[in-house]
């Protein structure tokens, strides 16, 4: 394996060479440009914290800062500035004006920053600190405290480049689904469901949809790719599961027939 | 295929794009767009990742080749060092960005250098290979089940687990020990003797003197030695050497009680001394025969002395020493099933993996039904259902107007409702269509809710370990078992109810894969299961065959292990009577067992009478009833060697013991020791 127990070296070393560098890089980019979004839109203590949690977590492998980060993005947005939370207690609730369009450039943003730092993150993760999942093993010998790592050496050249290129795409297929959101919930009229409602329903059902075609076709894909061994186990699985309580009793018939005629063989003796 | 990283990823993601589509009406659309961009990613990442799995990863192809220093072996050689190259690559397009392989070592072999596992990116350009350095210090059989993939994303989002099997087996034959090492001592005037010409101190009709003898009349004149004969004023005759070549023919035991234990060291210790014997034997252009037995039949290779016979031989004994541990007649399913499953898990995972070989929670149900125990549930349950019966029975008897049902019915619910009056059930005040359905209720509700107590613990037992394991286990294995089998449809079930038909293909598919199993070595009544009686026949039946088609100056050599069968030798000794009175010689190598001590000089004494043992047992404990066991158990060994060995002794059969310090030279020796008795008339 390329990691061995004695020649770990610490996590600051293994930030440097030029592959994981390049994702320090589109880490802290991204992290920058949330700061300074998000510090525009009056959060600029709540992106701070964000920050706090982002960095240590790229250092220290936690792969829930990601998700903290998200949670607490979405939270500032709600409540930029935890000016509510704030008037919860100070009991003089305020409230900023939010931009209400389908589209804003400062929300392609930070969606691209955001993007870019989950990328990151979860990128220099794989470099760092552990690449794929435990999976215990019968051999023995392996060494659990040393996970699996992506060697630097995989990293191809074109990597960064192509990833950017998938994100950019991204952030504008999700800036142009919500556009075709709002225009299909224009599209209704005015309905018996609150604006939020309606778009809250339709988010659901394309996001429930996109789900249902992927795993669609990976099933399809699967099906495809099946060899003759797995099609055979798959149709026994379904006719054990159909028949089971049948083979049960049947099976409780057996064993008890068997056991008679072993007592019987007994006596004979 | 989704890691617990991505499961929570997507699940983070989905909330965000939910509550910012749910409040984009009063806090704008940045949530929504940020959550519907991460997930348009995932999605990407996701389909990515699938495309890879099912049109990439299929095509991926091993190449493996076995070197020894100079070039790529069909062959392994006991004790000998090798280099496995394992070529990984991908036949088609696309490309696989990360990927861990890790070759299947097989457990037999220790791995000397190099590593069996590497992190690399595949692609059809750029194929991964793995190169690494191998010991095999046992003959037998290597196989190589092939190469486990893990394929993840860079992410680590998504990951895959998946074999590329290979199921090669290779030969590793026992070490040739180098044949002039081994020649014989009284070789040592004759460096290069031709062919078939071999020096026996045997009277024979060769050139080379060996004695003289007393002249015995009738005896020719030209072999008169007349010197000696004027010297001593007596006739002497002179005696020459044999010429004809020895024939070793070696009776190696592959019976089931030769091949237990972890190292197997009896059959390996066995095929070891075979193999040197054999080698020695040709080297020494005398010729090497071989028989490998077992329980049920022989295999026989004729005497011969070439090159390629003693690589046959090899190859034979090899395949012997091959053979899976036996299974035994009866096993632990469950003990089998916790061994088979993480091995089945590794070797067939898409067989294994839960979508293929579901689980669906209701499996886990245990009905009472299926048990005795059911028999409770419904005797609880009887009170429940004979009163609402009779209500039941009294609506029927009103509508087809039977007076009779009216009246039995009318009793039972009575007889109920008396029973509530005793108890002082509560009056509800409704009318009697509700009030007698709801006091039955109450009368009959402790049993009823024994009895749903009853069957909702039986029922749910099922989901708590140990039984959910087991279930689990079983049922995975036995449909994998069944597919691999091919066996009807159907066929599953009975791996999963019949414990000793799943241990036997339990058994038989971790023999497959060279895993060990426990065995179990004694019967409930304390009895050996693997005494091989049928062996001996067969043994006898391979002698006779040997001794009929044997011609003059044959050696048997009896690799057998006998200490179990001590009291049943009697067809042997017949045979090996047989062999002798037709002058050919016989000796027996006992394997010797490495726990057990060396024997006495002298056979124990006959009667030892155990003095206190009730005293020793109390005060020592457990301790004392294994040390006893365990002296029990050398004396018994020691007995049975001594019997061996007294009861071929008459015959003039030597018996040696093969232990783990006896090297092949010294059995050489023994045999050139028994070579040099010559009869004398």
């Amino acid at each position: 394996m390329s990691t061995r127990a004695a020649e770990q070296p610490n996590v600051f070393h293994r930030l440097r060479p030029p592959a994981t560098l390049n994702y320090v890089f589109l880490t802290g980019a991204g992290l920058l440009v949330y700061f300074l979004i998000m510090g525009s839109r009056g959060n600029d203590a709540g992106a701070l914290i964000a920050i706090l949690v982002a960095v240590p977590g790229v250092l220290a492998r936690w792969v829930v800062a990601p998700a903290l980060v998200l949670i607490l993005t979405t939270y500032l947005l709600v409540d930029p500035g935890f000016m509510n939370l704030v008037g919860t207690f100070t009991r003089i609730p305020w409230t900023l004006p939010h931009e209400k369009a389908a589209f804003a450039l400062e929300d392609v943003i930070l969606a691209a920053a955001l993007l870019a730092y989950v990328i990151g993150h979860f990128r220099l993760t794989a470099l760092v600190h552990q690449g794929m999942p435990d999976d215990p093993t019968t051999r023995a010998g392996r060494d659990a405290s040393n996970p699996p790592r992506r060697p630097l050496e995989l990293v191809a050249e074109d990597e960064l480049p192509r990833t950017l290129i998938i994100g950019g795409s991204c952030v504008i297929a999700g800036q142009v689904a919500w556009i075709v959101l709002m225009g299909l919930e224009g599209l209704g009229g005015p309905g018996v469901f609150s604006p939020g409602t309606g778009r809250f329903l339709l988010t659901v059902w394309m996001a429930g949809l996109a789900l249902m075609v992927v795993s669609a076709a990976l099933i399809y894909m699967r099906s495809g790719q099946m060899t003759r061994l797995e099609a055979s186990l798959v149709l026994r699985d379904e006719y054990f599961h159909e028949n089971r309580r049948e083979t049960d009793r049947l099976q409780r018939w057996r064993k008890w027939f068997k056991e008679r005629v072993a007592t019987r063989r007994r006596a004979r003796k | 295929m989704l890691t617990p990283r991505g499961w929570w990823f997507l699940f983070i993601v989905l909330i965000q794009v939910g509550l910012g589509a749910l409040l984009s009406d009063r806090i704008g659309s940045g949530v929504a767009v940020v959550g519907l961009t991460l997930l348009a990613w995932f999605l990407w990442e996701w389909a990515h990742f699938a495309y890879r799995l099912y049109f990439v990863a299929p095509t991926l192809t091993l190449h493996r080749e076995l070197h020894d220093e100079r070039k790529a072996v069909p062959i392994l050689w006991a004790e000998g060092e090798f280099d496995v190259r394992v070529r990984v690559s991908l036949a088609g397009t696309g490309d696989l960005p990360y990927v861990a392989l890790n070759d299947w070592v097989p457990a037999d072999a220790d791995l000397v250098s190099g590593s069996d596992e590497a992190v690399v990116a595949l692609s059809a350009e750029r194929p991964a290979i793995l190169r690494y350095r191998l010991k095999c210090p046992l003959p037998g059989e290597l196989r190589f089940e092939g190469v486990r993939v893990r394929i993840a994303d860079r992410q680590g989002f998504f990951y895959h687990r998946t074999l590329i099997r290979d199921g090669l087996a290779y030969y590793v034959l026992p070490r040739l020990t180098g044949a002039e090492g081994h020649r014989r001592g009284s070789k040592k005037f004759n460096i290069f003797p031709p062919p078939g010409v071999h020096r026996l101190r045997r009277p024979g009709g060769g050139s080379e003197l060996l004695d003289l003898r007393d002249y015995i009349p009738g005896d020719p004149p030209k072999m008169i030695a007349w010197k000696p004969s004027a010297r001593k004023d007596k006739l002497f005759t002179k005696e020459f050497e044999s010429e004809v070549p020895v024939r070793c023919t070696l009776f190696v035991d592959t019976s089931e009680s030769t091949r237990l234990g972890t190292k197997r060291k009896k059959i390996t210790r066995l095929v070891n001394l075979a193999a040197g014997v054999a080698e020695a034997t040709v080297a020494d252009r005398d010729h090497a025969g071989l028989v490998v037995f077992d329980e049920h039949d022989a295999r026989v290779m004729r005497p011969k002395r070439s090159r390629r016979h003693v690589i046959d031989m090899l190859h034979l004994l090899a395949e012997a020493a091959g053979r899976p541990t036996p299974f035994g007649p009866f096993a632990d399913a469950n003990a089998l099933a916790r061994l088979a499953y993480p091995l089945a898990s590794e070797f067939y995972p898409e067989l294994m993996h839960r979508k293929a070989n579901t689980l669906p929670p209701r499996m886990f149900w245990s009905p009472p039904s299926d048990y005795r125990r059911g028999w409770w549930v419904l005797m609880f349950a009887l009170p429940f259902l004979v009163a609402f019966g009779a209500v039941i029975a009294l609506w029927v008897g009103w509508a087809i107007r039977s007076r009779d049902l009216i009246s039995l019915a009318a009793e039972c619910i009575s007889f109920f409702l008396n029973i509530a009056d005793v108890f002082r059930v509560w009056r509800f005040g409704l009318p009697w269509p509700l009030e007698i359905p709801l006091r039955l209720l109450v009368v009959t509700a402790p049993t009823t809710l024994l009895a749903i107590i009853l069957w909702l613990s039986h029922g749910l037992s099922g989901y708590f370990e140990p039984w959910r394991s087991q279930r689990l286990r079983r049922k995975q294995l036995g449909l994998l078992f069944a597919t691999l089998d091919g066996e009807p449809v159907g066929a599953e079930s009975h791996y999963l109810h019949d414990d000793q038909m799943f241990a036997r293909r339990a058994q038989r598919f971790l023999a497959e894969h060279h895993a060990r199993y426990p065995v179990r070595l004694y019967d409930a009544r304390g009895r050996y299961l693997f005494h091989g009686r049928p062996k001996l026949d067969v043994l006898v039946k391979a002698l006779n065959y040997g001794v009929a088609r044997g011609r003059d100056n044959e050696l048997f050599v009896l690799l057998v292990d006998l200490i179990d069968l001590a009291d049943d030798l009697d067809h042997l000794i017949r045979a090996v009577r047989v062999a002798v009175a037709r002058h050919h010689q016989v000796m027996i190598i006992l394997p010797w067992q490495d726990d057990v001590p060396d024997p006495p000089r002298e056979p124990p004494d006959e009667d030892r009478i155990p003095l206190r043992k009730a005293e020793r047992f109390a005060a020592g404990g457990y301790k004392a009833i294994a040390d006893e066991l365990s002296r029990d158990f050398i004396d018994h060994f020691h007995r049975a060697y001594f019997k061996i060995r007294r009861e071929f002794g008459r015959l003039g059969v030597l018996v040696i013991r093969a232990d783990s310090r006896e090297p092949v030279q010294m059995v050489l020796d023994r045999l050139d020791r028994l070579r040099g008795v010559g009869r004398r008339k």
